[in-house]
């Protein structure tokens, strides 16, 4: 629901606007945006709000016979003005009782954001009809429909407003276009420049501010305690607000993923879509209107990963799924945020709308591997590529983890991001010309029949360096104190112990670069490596 | 004696034709209502065909590209009709999945060994006058909507194989 007060000019754009009040209500200073829960939470006072409503849930129940509220806090539509006066945010709420339409809590502040009212708001509507009806983004045009609201705190006491939405278009000279004055009488050809949207409220509020018949401009009291009417004109009010239903596209998702291989596989998605609902407006914004077919098979796997373990990070635009835990997933986040570019570099190419590849990186207890005699070997990490579906999952052994340094953990990560990059070169359509000479390079180990993968044969010798100094600079600036330490704070060169670092998991396959290093050369890494690793810290750093 | 040596130089030429036609040649039939080939664009200048094999811890992938100005392009054949029933009677043309199947039982190398002894060769090229090689294979996709077209678009593919790495 918007509700938008703007004095139009008298022109021919307002055919054009006529009847799309979302744009009208951004062009009368009302900006409108998602903002996830990391956003919502550097609002001190509204996360307080929050947290108070959540941790008394008694003050949403009993309002309309509802007796059991879920409120969904990670993603919410924010609506504010320009100069950040006025600012709105809405959440969706699930487990209405049946029969219902959309509601949604509302917090709204006309003082910059030092107070809210609260509000319990019902839609005319169900979820799915708002679908049918206005798509993602609107316009709502409510007309003729009642707008339930139940004031949640004592700040929005004043009035329950029930009231009756109307969308009023331009009344434009030449431009009737189902215009209405505040009474419901067609603007006539002549008549003033104004685009607004309005409600009336049906119990009680008669007119203020010069507003005719029952209508005053919508919500006016808790703001300003008593209203402030428009009038015929409808000029800009000082008691506007603005706020637009907040739901969440389940359908829509839907419909963009398909098809599906099976009945049984739409019913799981949309099951999960169910229990993870906080990831349907992110999801839906990712797949976009045309979604390529990596969107989707990367939409169908982050709901799948949401559905097994609702603790997973999915990244939309960055095209990861993240199920780590514990201390790879700490040790895995400075990876990303500290240290030199290497990683980020590395994983910012599977981001963007033309990435084709998606990476899947996850926690297990216990990682194993059968080789191809049938041997079952535990392993530190594994990486696969799924053809079908383009993504690349890796796998982290929680129990290697724990028990390993943190700096070889690191190298872990590093060596299995490696692998990944490794398969979308591989598999990237249409390759570059230097992807073309990556894959000869790696055809090449194939062609020289060594018992090492062509992919570590790869990485031993495009890489190693590369992870020796992304290493490095994660123990100098990542792990600071332990480096310090090890180093005699800088006065040793430890290059040697991160080229050991570098070279575990690949020298101990005999790669070919391994095995024409001079043994000198050979020996002086494998000392450094005894002689520091167990010097090192086995804890990811604060 | 005109006509003779005509028909002398005719046969010849068919001969020649079809010798090109190598014996160590494959080529699959896609159908692309039931087989899944990537094609990235609407082209058919970039395009790939998977298969894993969980059992045996591989994937293979065909290729074809075709990029502005790299040496590593495929070759893209149009062969007549005649021909392609040829190949088809001679056992070189076969659908994807049924020759797909016959290597289920295949580990990694032995899958590498295969198609290095059955079908590859190695291709020179000149790059800054120095003499380089590397691997081709004589495979060749041909899609089944393909087959009644007079001339018959084959497209040659590079072999990529993987499997799932460990540390």
């Amino acid at each position: 629901m918007i509700l938008s007060l703007t004095g139009c000019e008298k022109d021919d754009s307002f055919k054009e606007q006529a009847g799309d009040p979302q744009v009208n209500a951004i062009e009368s200073g009302f900006n409108i945006e998602y903002v996830e829960s990391s956003v919502l939470s550097k609002n001190a006072n509204l996360a307080k709000q929050l947290s108070k409503l959540l941790t008394t849930p008694e003050n949403l129940m009993g309002k309309g016979g509802r007796t059991e509220l879920t409120l969904h806090t990670q993603i919410a539509k924010y609506i504010s003005t320009e100069d950040g006066s006025y600012q709105s945010y809405t959440f969706h709420v699930s487990n209405t009782p049946d029969g219902v339409g959309l509601e949604n809590i509302l917090y709204a502040s006309s003082d910059g954001g030092k107070s809210y009212r609260i509000y319990l708001l019902e839609y005319p509507y169900t979820e799915e009809k708002m679908i049918n009806s206005f798509g993602l983004t609107g316009p709502f045009d409510f007309k003729g429909e009642h707008i339930t609201y139940y004031p949640l705190n004592e700040e929005a006491k004043t009035n329950s407003v029930d009231c009756i939405m109307q969308i009023m278009t331009q009344c434009g000279e030449g431009n009737h276009n189902g215009g209405y004055y505040p009474d419901g009488s067609p603007c006539p050809a002549h008549e003033a420049h104004s685009s607004y949207l309005d409600c009336s409220i049906s119990s009680s509020g008669g007119p203020s501010g010069g507003a005719t018949g029952p209508y005053v401009p919508f919500n006016p009291s808790p703001f300003n305690g008593g209203g402030t009417g428009t009038g015929g004109g409808g000029n800009p009010s000082p008691g506007t607000e603005a706020t637009s239903p907040m739901y969440l596209p389940m359908k829509s998702v839907i419909r963009k993923l398909a098809p599906y291989e099976d009945e049984a596989e739409e019913d799981h998605i949309k099951q999960c879509l169910s229990s993870n609902a906080n990831m349907t407006i992110p999801l839906d914004m990712f797949l976009g209107e045309n979604p390529t077919p990596e969107q989707e098979a990367f939409g169908k796997e982050a709901i799948k990963a949401k559905c097994e373990n609702s603790d997973a990070e999915v990244e939309f635009e960055d095209r990861i799924i993240n199920e780590l835990v514990g201390k790879e997933k700490c040790l895995d986040e400075h990876l990303k945020e500290s240290g030199n570019n290497f990683v980020q570099d590395l994983l910012a190419n599977f981001e963007g709308d033309d990435s084709e590849f998606g990476i899947n990186i996850k926690s297990k207890d216990q990682v194993f591997y059968t080789d191809e005699n049938g041997n079952t070997l535990e392993v530190s990490g594994k990486t696969k590529f799924t053809p079908t579906n383009n993504i690349i999952e890796i796998e982290i052994s929680t129990s290697k983890a724990n028990n390993r340094r943190a700096l070889q953990v690191v190298g872990t990560l590093l060596h299995e991001y490696i692998h990944a990059d490794i398969f979308r070169k591989l598999n990237t359509q249409p390759p570059s010309n230097d992807d073309l000479i990556f894959r000869n390079t790696y055809n090449s180990f194939e062609d020289n029949n060594f018992e090492p993968t062509p992919a570590h044969e790869t990485m031993a010798s495009l890489y190693v360096n590369s992870m020796k100094e992304a290493l490095k600079s994660y123990h100098m600036t990542v792990m600071t104190g332990d480096y310090n330490y090890l180093s005699n704070n800088g006065q040793l060169d430890l290059d040697n112990f991160y080229e050991a670092l570098a070279w575990q998991g690949l020298k101990n396959h005999n790669v070919e670069a391994w095995q024409n290093m001079p043994q000198n050369q050979k020996d002086e890494i494998d000392q450094a490596y005894q002689q520091y690793i167990f010097a090192t810290t086995h804890n990811c750093p604060n | 004696m005109k006509n003779c040596i005509s028909i002398i130089i005719f046969i010849l030429f068919v001969k020649c034709t079809f010798a090109q036609s190598v014996s160590n040649s494959l080529f699959l039939v896609v159908d692309r209502e039931n087989d899944t080939v990537f094609l990235k664009g609407k082209t058919t200048k970039n395009f790939r065909y998977n298969n894993s094999n969980e059992k045996m811890n591989w994937n293979l992938s065909f290729y074809h590209n075709h990029i502005p100005n790299s040496v590593y392009n495929n070759y893209k054949y149009l062969l007549p009709k005649e021909m392609i029933i040829e190949l088809k009677r001679k056992g070189n043309l076969e659908d994807i999945q049924l020759f797909m199947a016959k290597l289920n039982d295949f580990n990694i190398k032995e899958l590498g060994q295969f198609f290095s002894k059955h079908y590859s060769y190695y291709y020179e090229y000149l790059e800054k006058s120095r003499k380089k090689t590397f691997k081709r294979y004589n495979i060749f996709i041909v899609y089944k909507s393909d087959l009644d077209k007079t001339f018959v678009p084959c497209y040659e593919m590079s072999l990529l194989k993987s499997r799932i790495e460990v540390q």
